[in-house]
């Protein structure tokens, strides 16, 4: 198991150096001078220029810029720390340590994506199994379409519709936000309101996938001996279903959460954007849009760690249930 | 059940397995069917897939004879602007009425369609043709080479495509055939690793073996017995693609980082319609595009399972 689990540790090495290397280059190629963007302003001199390149090690030739910007300036002439020691640079336009900025959005996105992974969970689950085993009958066909229904729908659109619907038409819901700004004291409903739109389209892909999953899995497990076991025994149907049959349907799920934590974060991407949701994902598409490199930089690195854990802790827990992958 | 886990069929298997399945009276009737034949002949039986093969059709002829329907049919300039006719609900004059600018609704989602639907398209060839090449490539020479492949689809695989996609797009601007090049630069990975893996197992049967002892050069080896039994393969596994790929740069042209105005797509259509989301008379310009999208997606969704189904006896 250590042995395993220690192999997949190292093979996540080359990884993370590739994708540093990936974002870097991209940022070399980009059009544009760091250091002209930084002083755009006509009260900054050309010697400001010359020593505010040789702060940020930039005048320095490529290899070595990039080594700078993995672990820091070994020689101590500038002021970078490097990445590898959590220093993401500072923004542009802000003034202020990539990370810092990283930290104060990282529990809004947390926050959208947990319970998107919940509302998505619950109701994909039960939909799932309730379609194996009413397999072929009205509530399974209607689920099936709405899975790939909901695999097709334009997740910004549906967003669209939903503040129409709900924002505008009815005034029920806010247009978007994280919780009111002009009231002292927030409640839980408040915040519930703000989060149950957002939320719920970031959850519609992730319950198509995992009703999806659930069915399949559990017409696997149905067939199975120890279930007909637990009908002998004489139990609910209830039981029969979500605490036998669903509970080992369920341990494959592991192999889907890779995928599903990276289409969570990406379309957290899209989903902060139009609901004005203030996580990692508007951080990153307003980086982009004003070309402030190193918070893109750090995003997609950060983007990227959260990739590779989710993968690694899929490959963990898959270990951890099935003991015939550790012989392999 | 994903793809990858399935065991390699030989085109020979397959046949074999759609014979035990009832089908054996082709078979006995003259020439066996090839395994192309036999799946052409089980998707013209499923009556979804045919029928949202037909809408697709539809879509892309409308898409395709924009400029003649817009001017014979509609008898508008999609580019036409008229400041005193801006946001018009649907008439007969304008069906889908007119946008913020003026323009014809209809018109545009018409010409919009060309350019999502073509993304979509040779994205995925471009794609599948990137993948089977850099796969086969890694099987067949192996050892560094494939050692490298593999740490290029891994790092490629960690990093959430949407990021590369935004960046790129924001800092280069890119035209819809760059945006569709991208689409393949990042998208070949997965089916890379299938082909490899699929390659890696199909070098050892017996009947390459025989291939060898015949004499054939690997490379005839790999062109005819190689690559046909994996493209199946790849078809069931980028079935979905095209469809993916329409969502994705719809998504991307909502953000502002994929195609730019004034070339319109369903994506930027949207964009402009958020922009007026307020305007209780531009509510009409929210709902036709997205519904072209969703309409194209599922279509294309369900097309893609149908294939799937009609090559891969063994999910029946």
């Amino acid at each position: 198991m250590t042995t395993y689990l220690f192999r997949r540790l190292l093979q996540a090495i080359p990884t993370v150096f590739g994708v540093t290397l990936i974002s870097f280059l991209i940022m070399q190629a980009a059009p544009g001078d760091p250091v002209q963007i930084m002083t755009f302003s006509p009260t900054f001199t050309a010697e400001d220029r010359v020593r505010l390149a040789h702060e940020l090690c930039l005048d320095r030739s490529l290899v070595e810029q990039y080594v700078v910007w993995l672990v820091g300036d070994l020689r101590g002439e500038c002021q970078m720390r490097g990445i590898f020691r959590g220093d993401f640079g500072e923004s542009f336009f802000e003034r202020r340590p990539v990370l810092e900025l990283f930290l104060e959005r990282v529990p809004a996105t947390l926050e959208l994506t947990a319970v998107a992974l919940l509302i998505g969970g619950t109701i994909g689950l039960f939909v799932g199994v309730l379609s194996a085993v009413k397999r072929a009958t009205l509530f399974d066909n209607i689920a099936r379409l709405f899975s790939v229904l909901f695999d097709a729908l334009p997740q910004f659109w549906f967003g669209l519709l939903l503040i129409m619907l709900f924002s505008v038409q009815l005034g029920w819901l806010p247009v978007g936000g994280r919780f009111p700004l002009n009231k002292p004291d927030i409640t839980l409903l408040d915040r519930a309101r703000y989060l149950a739109m957002p939320s719920f389209v970031l959850a519609i892909s992730w319950i198509a996938l995992m009703s999806r999953f659930m069915r399949a899995e559990t017409l696997e497990v149905i067939r199975q001996d120890y279930v007909r076991t637990a009908w002998a025994k004489g139990l609910e149907p209830s039981k029969v279903y979500f605490k036998h049959a669903a509970r080992n349907a369920l341990v494959p799920i592991v192999t889907i959460l890779g995928p599903a934590i990276t289409s969570l974060i990406t379309g957290a991407v899209v989903i902060e954007r139009i609901f004005s949701w203030p996580g990692m994902g508007r951080l990153t598409v307003d980086a982009v849009s004003s070309r402030d490199y190193p918070i893109v930089m750090g995003s997609v690195i950060f983007g990227s760690l959260v990739v590779i854990l989710g993968n690694l802790l899929s490959d963990f827990l898959l270990v951890a249930v099935d003991p015939r992958i550790r012989l392999q | 059940m994903s793809v990858q886990n399935l065991p390699i069929m030989s085109r020979q298997e397959a046949l074999l397995k759609l014979a035990e399945e009832g089908r054996l009276e082709a078979l006995r009737e003259g020439a066996p069917l090839s395994f192309w034949q036999m799946a052409l002949r089980r998707l013209r039986r499923d009556r979804l897939t045919m029928a949202a093969l037909l809408v697709l059709l539809l879509i892309t002829l409308l898409s395709v004879g924009a400029r003649f329907i817009s001017s014979q049919v509609l008898g508008v300039d999609p580019d036409l602007t008229e400041i005193a006719a801006t946001f018009k609900p649907p008439s007969a004059e304008h069906w889908l009425g007119t946008d913020a600018l003026g323009r014809d609704q209809l018109a545009r989602l018409l010409f919009g369609g060309r350019i999502s639907l073509a993304i979509g398209f040779f994205g995925t060839i471009f794609t599948a043709v990137f993948g089977i090449t850099i796969g086969m490539t890694a099987a067949y020479f192996g050892r560094r080479v494939d050692d490298f492949i593999m740490w290029v689809i891994n790092t490629l695989d960690s990093i959430p495509q949407l990021f590369l996609l935004l960046i790129v797009g924001a800092l280069f601007e890119l035209s819809p055939a760059a945006l569709t090049l991208l689409f393949a630069l990042l998208g070949w990975p997965f089916i890379s690793r299938l082909v490899r893996s699929s390659v890696f197992s199909l070098k050892e049967r017996e009947y390459i073996s025989a291939a060898h002892a015949l004499g054939m050069s690997d490379g005839a080896i790999m062109w005819r017995h190689i690559v046909p039994n994996v493209i199946p393969l790849v078809i069931i596994a980028t079935a979905r693609r095209v469809g993916n790929l329409i969502l994705a740069e719809s998504a991307l042209s909502f953000l502002g980082f994929g195609v730019q105005p004034p070339t319109s797509t369903w994506g930027t259509m949207l964009t402009k319609a958020q922009q007026f989301i307020l305007v209780p008379d531009a509510r009409h310009l929210v709902v036709a595009p997205g519904v072209m999208i969703a309409l194209t997606v599922l279509c294309l969704f369900i097309i893609g399972d149908g294939l799937r189904d009609a090559m891969d006896p063994r999910l029946n």
